[in-house]
């Protein structure tokens, strides 16, 4: 049972990771807490349901389809209210409110346009289950497990092999440094949200697939908080390990101690991370940037 | 600038004022409030309860309505918050001066409302499962709230009672979302049931509102292997523990509340094939020949068929009030109230037929319900009609 | 030649630059010193496009435009007060970092043998995250960083920061030689004499204006500005 529970836990926390992972992309660069980003995973969940279900597309393809759309809107956001907010001078305060205002008000939309009710997918996709031994493990959660790999495969080659992530890490240093050196910081900031919106889609699509797609399907980007600060804000591989390590601890803690206590037992954690190890479990002190 | 919001505020007191007057002077139509869930996941329901309300409604109304007067019905919404329905329920006896109130089958809501109810003193026929509805505590009964389906209690034992006698199982588990008084309230009884007559329920298992992964909880339901699960939760949310259930290899024949036999369950489950051998409880059979009349009646005014159980609430719930209204003589709250306890023998389409409260609990006496299966073929067959 | 025309720079009710003109001219060292607050990294920022400005800014007779990767792609290069290196890079990637305008895979392999024949400490720590760098190494890297887009103009700002005389004695002689390899440079300085000395014109910047300009050796010998700036020299 002990090894079901840790598959079982391994499989929320793939999820976790990656919508960490997103989170903290735009944490790093702009020092923000992002929850636009739940918009995007309910938009990417309700996309690849509608493109499913009424242009009667394989599931895959909905979901390709849906991760461009998130990314461009999670783009169109950024355009929207962090540029303009940003030329006015305006603190991150405000962005941080503009984008809990995008989030309710994507939800907001999606709960009268789906009359609040929970929907799943027209074709079976990844359904089933197959066994290792006593292991159930259904192939959506294998399914995610190997995609949320390949993403931060792709990811990790992007920030560290090519000139926008050079670019991107640059910027999460200093805004001011990386315009010196000829970087188009507008442009950067937008493929940052574009990179962050596709992974909110993958994930809002993933998640709708494996329970059913429901307007507050978004609500999974505090997860995502979680996890960033667990594993150190602006620490992608911590964002990783948090993602995976709150996954764990939810379902472990939900097996083997009560699981309607199980919320209030993670949030108890994060107070205890916040205490003892403020940089996260991943992060290292700050360092001076000078 | 504060003038202006001054004399805003007085011109809308005044309107609300006429408008009040509006109502009240139709003193020829009798007004009876209903409160629903038009909007949000169980929005199919509460849209086919007003239907069905304002078929009664209409055919009272059509055969020259109760006392010589006109019924009037007034539907709001109350937005999935018991906030909204206590809100929605002011606004019913003080503004449209409702004498009677029908709705809702959301037990959260109604156990918002019945204090208040207590203070405003206009009745409440409610669906409303959860006992602590219409009985707070043991010996005390809410004055102004009734219940007209059999209560969780006996919805929960009559499922435990088909388990054992009728399924022959010996082992349960109870998955329960402690935040809905309507599963707590369904398990807590079928729990004590089960145990109390030969049984052993294994695992009881409480989950916090809003979750949407139970594989944690059911990894470890399917560790204690039992005969069934019982999963008295609304229909979106027990159609993903099937499905989870299932993803997980446990095999145990799953149970459930009267909310699963709608489409939205077998949805949420992922397919038929999912569902296929889940029993669950319902007041009314739809292909009963003693209904024949009215679904086709129902289809022909809406042009859609009758898909939910909610339909038979508001029509049923009309027929009531209208009898406790010939009865009081007089269309005030008090005295209706005073028939609504008394009801007898009341013909409606539920159950075996007719209904009867008892003055002590405000429950019906001796209400019958059905048990179905889900067949692999996406229909539902009944199995058994059971008393109490 | 970088040419300056009544250019003003505002903080909201802080006015850090009024009406200022200068020029640089082409292929020498200009030094532009000033005390706290006179107003010279806003000068330094306006030029890069990193700051709003009103007035003029060109550069071998083209206006600049306002926007900082076209500003790099005309050839002007700024090293930051507080050198501002990636501390989250490798020394290697900081310099391609620096390279971000001509991204090219030979340039930016004869560049950065360029910077490493400069500053040969460089090479040596190519592969080490720039944060664990010292005071003097991060300065080297700052300017090696600041050469790699190919400027013909470098505008740099308070390099003797936080180093010690004789540290700051070998970086300004590393200007001089980037200098005489061709490179313009506008050198802003708290230590005075020193940038004096090698700069061949310096002006002198007090509550945002331009108040004094001449060549290295008139305002060395200059008495006010031996008693409002050179006083303190070598105390850095
Ligand atoms: N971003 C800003 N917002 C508001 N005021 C600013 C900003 N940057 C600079 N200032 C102000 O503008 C004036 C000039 O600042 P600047 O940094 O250009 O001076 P400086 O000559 O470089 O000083 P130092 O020698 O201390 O570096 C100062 O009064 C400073 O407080
Ligand atoms: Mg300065």
């Amino acid at each position: 049972m002990l090894f079901q529970q840790i598959v079982n836990g391994i499989s929320v926390g793939s999820m976790y990771a990656l919508l960490a992972v997103g989170f903290s992309l735009v944490y790093n660069i702009l020092g923000i807490a992002n929850f636009s980003h739940g918009a995007m995973i309910a938009l990417g969940a309700f996309f690849s349901y509608w493109i499913a279900r009424y242009l009667a597309v394989p599931v895959p393809v909905a979901i390709l389809a849906s991760i461009a759309f998130t990314g461009l809107s999670s783009a169109l956001v950024e355009l929207v209210t962090l540029r303009i907010l940003r030329k006015r001078g305006q603190g991150s305060l405000y962005f941080f409110i503009a984008s809990l205002t995008v989030f309710n008000l994507v939800t907001a939309v999606l709960v009268y346009i789906s009359r609040g009710n929970i929907v799943s997918y027209p074709r079976a996709f990844l359904s089933g289950t197959f066994t290792i031994g006593n292991l159930y493990i259904p192939w959506i959660d294998a399914g995610m497990l190997l995609i949320s790999i390949v993403c931060l495969a792709v990811l990790s080659y992007v920030m560290f092999k090519t000139r926008f992530g050079l670019a991107v890490r640059a910027a999460s240093f200093s805004i001011k440094a990386a315009q010196l050196m000829g970087m188009d910081i507008d442009a950067i900031i937008q493929g940052v949200f574009f990179v962050s919106g596709t992974l909110a889609g993958v994930t809002g699509a993933l998640l709708g697939v494996k329970y059913a797609v429901y307007p507050y399907i978004g609500n999974f980007v505090y997860m995502a908080l979680f996890a960033c600060v667990v594993g150190g804000l602006g620490n992608l591989t911590g964002a990783v390990l948090g993602g995976l390590l709150i996954g764990l601890l939810e379902t472990l803690v939900s097996a083997y101690i009560s699981s309607a206590i199980s919320p209030a037992l993670t949030f108890a954690f994060l107070v205890v991370i916040l205490l003892l190890r403020p940089q996260g479990l991943a992060g290292r002190a700050t360092e001076e940037k000078i | 600038m504060l003038r202006r919001a001054a004399s805003i505020l007085a011109i809308s007191a005044l309107v609300l004022l006429v408008a009040g007057m509006g109502i009240s002077a139709q003193a020829d139509v009798i007004v009876i409030g209903e409160i629903a869930a038009l909007t949000g996941p169980t929005a199919q329901q509460g849209l086919q309860e007003r239907n069905g309300a304002v078929l009664a409604v209409e055919e009272i109304n059509a055969a020259g309505g109760v006392l010589g007067k006109q019924i009037k019905l007034i539907t709001y919404d109350f937005k999935g918050q018991p906030a909204e329905g206590v809100s929605v329920y002011r606004k019913l006896v003080q503004q449209d001066k409702a004498v009677v109130i029908v709705g809702t089958n959301f037990s959260n809501v109604n156990l918002a409302m019945a204090p208040v109810a207590e203070q405003l003193k206009v009745p409440v026929l409610s669906n409303a499962m959860e006992p602590a509805v219409t009985t707070p505590e043991p010996g005390k009964v809410n004055k102004y709230h009734f219940l007209a389906q059999p209560s969780s209690i006996e919805q929960g034992a009559i499922v435990a009672r088909y388990a054992l006698d009728e399924l022959k199982f010996k082992t349960a588990a109870c998955l329960v979302n402690k935040g809905n008084s309507f599963a707590t309230s369904q398990a807590e009884a079928f729990r004590d049931y089960f145990n109390a007559n030969g049984g052993k329920v294994l695992d009881y298992i409480e989950v916090p509102a809003g979750a949407v992964d139970f594989k944690a909880q059911l990894t470890k339901i399917k560790a204690s292997n039992p005969d069934c699960i019982y999963i008295p939760q609304y229909a979106q949310e027990a159609g993903l523990q099937v499905k989870q259930a299932r993803e997980l290899g446990i095999t145990a024949v799953v149970l459930g509340a009267n909310t699963l036999g709608v489409p939205p369950f077998v949805e949420a489950a992922g397919s038929n094939a999912i569902v296929a051998g889940t029993y669950f409880i319902n007041n009314v059979h739809f292909g009963d020949p003693r209904l024949a009349d009215f679904m086709a009646r129902y289809e022909k005014r809406y042009g859609e068929p009758v898909i939910t159980t909610n339909v038979f609430f508001g029509y049923d719930n009309v027929y009531i009030i209208k009898a406790a209204i010939e009865k009081a003589g007089v269309a005030e709250p008090e005295a209706i109230r005073t028939a609504l306890e008394n009801t007898k023998d009341v013909k409606i389409l539920q159950g075996a037929g007719t209904i009867t409260l008892d003055p002590n609990t405000h429950r019906p006496v001796d209400m019958p319900a059905w048990i179905f299966k889900w067949e692999a073929d996406g229909t539902t067959v009944p199995m058994t009609l059971m008393y109490p | 030649m970088l040419e300056l025309k009544k250019v003003n720079v505002r903080y909201g009710a802080i006015q850090a630059l009024k009406d200022v003109n200068l020029r640089v001219e082409r292929q020498t060292i200009v030094a532009l010193i000033g005390a706290n607050g006179a107003g010279k990294s806003s000068l330094l920022n306006a030029v890069s496009g990193i700051v709003p400005y009103t007035g003029e800014i060109s550069w071998n007779g083209k206006l600049l435009p306002h926007h900082p990767p076209a500003i790099v792609r005309a050839g002007v290069a700024q090293v930051p007060e507080g050198r501002q290196v990636f501390s989250n890079l490798t020394v290697y990637e900081n310099l391609l970092a620096g390279a971000y305008v001509n991204w090219s895979k030979q340039r930016i392999e004869k560049n950065i043998e360029r910077v490493f024949s400069l500053f040969p400490r460089l090479k040596e720590r190519a592969s080490q995250s720039a944060g664990t760098m010292s005071g003097g190494e991060r300065q080297m890297l700052a300017i090696g960083r600041g050469l790699m887009s190919e400027p013909s103009l470098l505008l740099i700002d308070e390099p003797s920061l936080g180093l010690s005389p004789i540290l700051t004695t070998e970086v300004l002689a590393l200007i001089q030689q980037v200098n005489e390899q061709g490179v313009t440079v506008l050198l802003v300085e708290q230590n005075a004499r020193k940038s004096l000395e090698i700069a061949h014109r310096g002006y002198v910047l007090q509550n945002g204006k331009v108040v004094m300009e001449g060549t290295g050796r008139e305002l060395l010998n200059d008495p006010a500005i031996q008693e409002a700036y050179l006083g303190v020299s070598g105390c850095a």
